[in-house]
């Protein structure tokens, strides 16, 4: 079974609210990443995902942060390098929001 | 084909190992901490997808570039390991030249040159003593071999043993520390492990089955981590893509296998389905990311349709 581990950080006086998230996503269990960062984000306009630690992922949860993006700022954080780096880079999501990249 | 050197010339280096500065797909080389002058290696592609492999010892770095170059120009000529070191035997301290081949191994030294052969599911290394003579040894699916300036010691052949499952970088720095305190450079190979084939039901939850399964095998294989990144992406990809839309409409039970294996600097994978494939909307939107993601990730891709099912057929080229 796919699993990935979700920690949620509540936005603050000058931070959105921030999911942290580890392990892998794909078809498996992108409904339930999907619906943490709809919830983390809810009623905010922004929202930081941290993806440093995940280990893979896969379309299925790119189609999943388009969605997103769609209705809130969103930025996200990844390695400089990797299989993430590739999957933003050839899905063009990094166009459409903002990308940090760390570790 | 012609012959050529895999791997580019590094300037002298600093210290006094001798040898090319990427080592080709499916060899890792170690030089000992110790690393006192003259030791060198050499890792050269034949014709027929042989390759030669020299390990060498002598008494200073400028000597090491000589007999590396004359060991090598011997390899190239005669693809014969008794005759490449035939012009370096009277002054190298100790030499190991091996050819290897699809199927086999053929190796000649002398000094304190050895080998070790270590094979998937036969206990403990073989040591087989290298002679000026040939040796001619068989290679298994998977199988690892050591080819050292000095003698392997008991804690380096305990780094073989039963080490087929473990990335071959990594059995080779277990193999260096083992090694630690004699003054050796080290070639490890290994040869390419059986098919792998992996059938599991089209279900979300065969995803992370079938994966682990493959990123064991591509660690098995020597495959470094930035390829199999890409591969297990890729594959992922039509894995996940056959379990949405293979099982739709299908009567049948539709399984999933994966397929992985390795010719040469060629890795071939597979993913096949026994469903029914529907062509995608003209518009796929963010749906057809799947597709553009395994064609950028893998150098061919090829999708086969018939009434039994589906497969996607991709090609990774593992060259450095």
């Amino acid at each position: 079974m796919t699993n990935a581990r979700f920690a949620v950080t509540a936005a603050s006086a000058d931070q959105p609210p921030l999911v942290v998230v580890s392990g892998d996503i794909d078809l498996a269990n992108v409904d339930e990443f999907q619906a943490v960062m709809t919830r983390a984000g809810d009623g905010a306009s922004a929202l930081t995902v941290d993806l440093t630690g995940v280990d893979y992922c896969d379309s299925a949860a790119v189609r999943a942060l388009f969605t997103l993006a769609a209705g809130t700022e969103l930025t996200m954080v990844v390695r400089p390098s990797g299989h993430m780096a590739t999957l933003l880079g050839i899905s063009g999501l990094d166009r459409v929001v903002t990308v940090v990249t760390r570790g | 084909m012609a012959n050529e050197a895999l791997g580019s010339e590094p300037d002298l280096p600093s210290h006094t190992s001798v040898g090319a500065a990427v080592a080709p797909y499916g060899f890792s080389v170690r030089y000992s901490p110790a690393d006192l002058a003259g030791q060198w290696h050499d890792v050269v592609s034949l014709d027929d997808g042989r390759v030669g492999v020299v390990v060498g010892c002598c008494a200073d770095a400028d000597a090491a570039w000589g007999m590396r170059a004359a060991a090598r120009s011997a390899l190239l000529e005669t693809a014969d390991p008794v005759q490449s070191l035939r012009g370096v035997r009277g002054t190298a301290v100790s030499a190991l030249c091996a050819v290897i081949d699809g199927e086999t191994i053929g190796y000649s030294g002398h000094g304190d040159a050895n080998t070790a052969l270590a094979a998937p599911d036969t206990p403990g290394p073989a040591l087989k003593p290298a002679d000026t003579s040939l040796v001619v040894a068989s290679l298994a699916p998977g199988a690892t071999v050591l080819l050292c300036t000095g003698p392997i010691g008991p804690p380096a052949a305990a780094a073989l043993d039963g080490c087929d499952s473990v990335h071959p970088d990594q059995v080779a720095d277990q193999v260096i520390t083992g090694l630690a305190g004699s003054d050796v450079a080290a070639v490890l190979y290994r040869h390419p492990p059986k098919t792998l084939a992996v059938t599991l039901a089209a279900h979300p939850s065969s995803l992370a089955v079938s994966r682990g399964r493959l990123r064991r095998w591509l660690a098995s294989a020597g495959v470094d981590s930035e390829a199999s990144a890409d591969v297990l992406l890729a594959v992922g990809e039509a894995t996940a893509n056959a379990t949405e839309h293979a099982v739709v409409g299908a009567t049948r039970d539709v399984e999933i296998t994966v397929t992985a294996d390795i010719t040469g600097t060629r890795l071939r994978l597979t993913v096949t389905d026994t469903g029914v494939w529907k062509p995608p909307p003209a518009s796929s939107g963010h749906r057809g990311h799947g597709i553009h993601l395994i064609n950028a990730l893998v150098d061919s891709a090829e999708l086969t349709t018939t009434p039994e099912g589906t497969t996607v057929a991709m090609v990774k080229d593992l060259r450095p």
